[in-house]
């Protein structure tokens, strides 16, 4: 079951505001706070989009410095996190884009196809239990889903985010949201029953 | 079959939660904020966004203000005067105009005035006074006077004899080329 975060909406954080209206007037150490606690999000939003953890921190970094200069911008400061993650996302998109154009003009695999930094195993005794071979075969899987299947997979897979965040994010409704993750799903059962995994023990 | 299932989306989504696993980076903060740029004030912001739009959109402006109200070219400028005519008396013509109301008056294609509607012109009120002076009429051709038989007989026409010499043939003739 994905650990998508339930839908009930964001209550006003008074030290997110606080700190908000302190970066605003300059404060450095405000807006690093702001960030850091937000970080971890945010490398895992720009991850969902990249699939490599450099590109995903080049892309935080940049988002982290455009969120600097355009704070003044803001007009809700209890809405940091959500407009936050929108440019990590925005500048994980263009990431993604120049990398594939670039891939493209000069023929080299693009960056969906290269391969996937798996994590070592988790020590969980769930983990535990399925193969490493089984995990290679998933995550390859995963790779290969339409992007448009894919992101929304993703980013709904840490927990990190409501289906409503992820909708915003993606700019598009919540039940499409929805459907494509069980759709992602269904298509990776799919193929893995037919390379013969139908049992994950 | 459905327990097969279910673990088999179980380890889907376990796997797609291990790929966007990121490692503690607690230095990564502190990186940012070392690489923030210095903050441009929400004036100073919006003055370094807009300013060069304004200054092109008003670049725009001025020359299709300019070419709107562009006028007719004027006339070369005259050639250098001479010293010596410089030197000279010059006596004006005509009464001196301002060169602009010169050009307006070359360019202007509707009257300055509205026109008065011309009188009709009647024959009856013809000034003949003040038109061109009457044709005297022609005098009589003196005929006789042209008749042969009174035409003076001393006055006979005589004609030399012509010399003719033999001509040389024309192929003897040098052939001039150009």
């Amino acid at each position: 079951m994905l650990m998508a975060a339930a839908s009930e909406p964001e209550a006003a954080n008074p030290e997110v505001v606080r700190l908000v209206a302190l970066a605003r007037t300059g404060d450095r150490s405000a807006f690093g706070r702001l960030i850091e606690d937000h970080l971890g999000a945010a490398r895992r939003v720009a991850l969902a989009a990249l699939g490599q953890p450099m590109d995903a921190d080049e892309a935080v970094q940049d988002a982290s410095i455009a969120a600097w200069t355009r704070l003044g911008t803001l007009q809700d400061p209890a809405a940091f996190r959500g407009w936050y993650m929108r440019i990590v996302w925005r500048k994980a998109i263009d990431r993604r884009r120049s990398m594939r154009s670039w891939f493209d003009r000069f023929g080299a695999s693009s960056a969906d196809d290269r391969p996937m930094e798996l994590p070592a195993a988790d020590p969980a005794p769930d983990t535990q239990l399925m193969s490493r071979e089984l995990a290679l075969a998933i995550a390859q899987l995963v790779r290969a889903l339409p992007r448009k299947l894919r992101d929304p997979f993703l980013l709904a897979a840490y927990g990190d985010h409501r289906y409503e965040e992820i909708a915003l994010l993606l700019d598009i409704p919540v039940g499409t949201v929805k459907w494509r993750i069980s759709e992602a799903r269904k298509m990776s059962r799919a193929k893995l029953d037919r390379l013969g995994h139908g049992d994950p023990r | 079959m459905n327990t097969n299932r279910d673990l088999l989306d179980d380890a889907i989504d376990q796997v797609a939660s291990r790929m966007t696993r990121v490692d503690d980076d607690a230095a990564m903060a502190a990186r940012i904020v070392a690489a923030l740029p210095e903050r441009v004030s929400w004036f100073g912001w919006m003055v370094h966004a807009w300013v060069p739009r304004l200054a092109m959109i008003a670049m725009v402006a001025t020359a299709s203000l300019l070419w709107a109200r562009r006028e007719a070219p004027i006339d070369p400028a005259p050639a250098p005067v001479p010293p010596i005519a410089a030197a000279a008396p010059v006596t004006p013509v005509t009464a001196p105009m301002p060169l602009a109301a010169e050009n307006a008056a070359l360019n202007r294609t509707t009257p300055l005035e509205p026109l008065e509607p011309l009188e009709p012109m009647e024959p009856a009120r013809a000034d003949f006074e003040r038109s061109l002076v009457a044709v005297a009429a022609l005098g009589p051709l003196d005929v006789e006077s042209l008749i042969p038989d009174v035409l003076p007989a001393e006055a006979s026409i005589a004609i030399a004899p012509l010399a003719l010499t033999d001509l040389p043939l024309s192929a003897e003739f040098p052939v001039e080329r150009d």
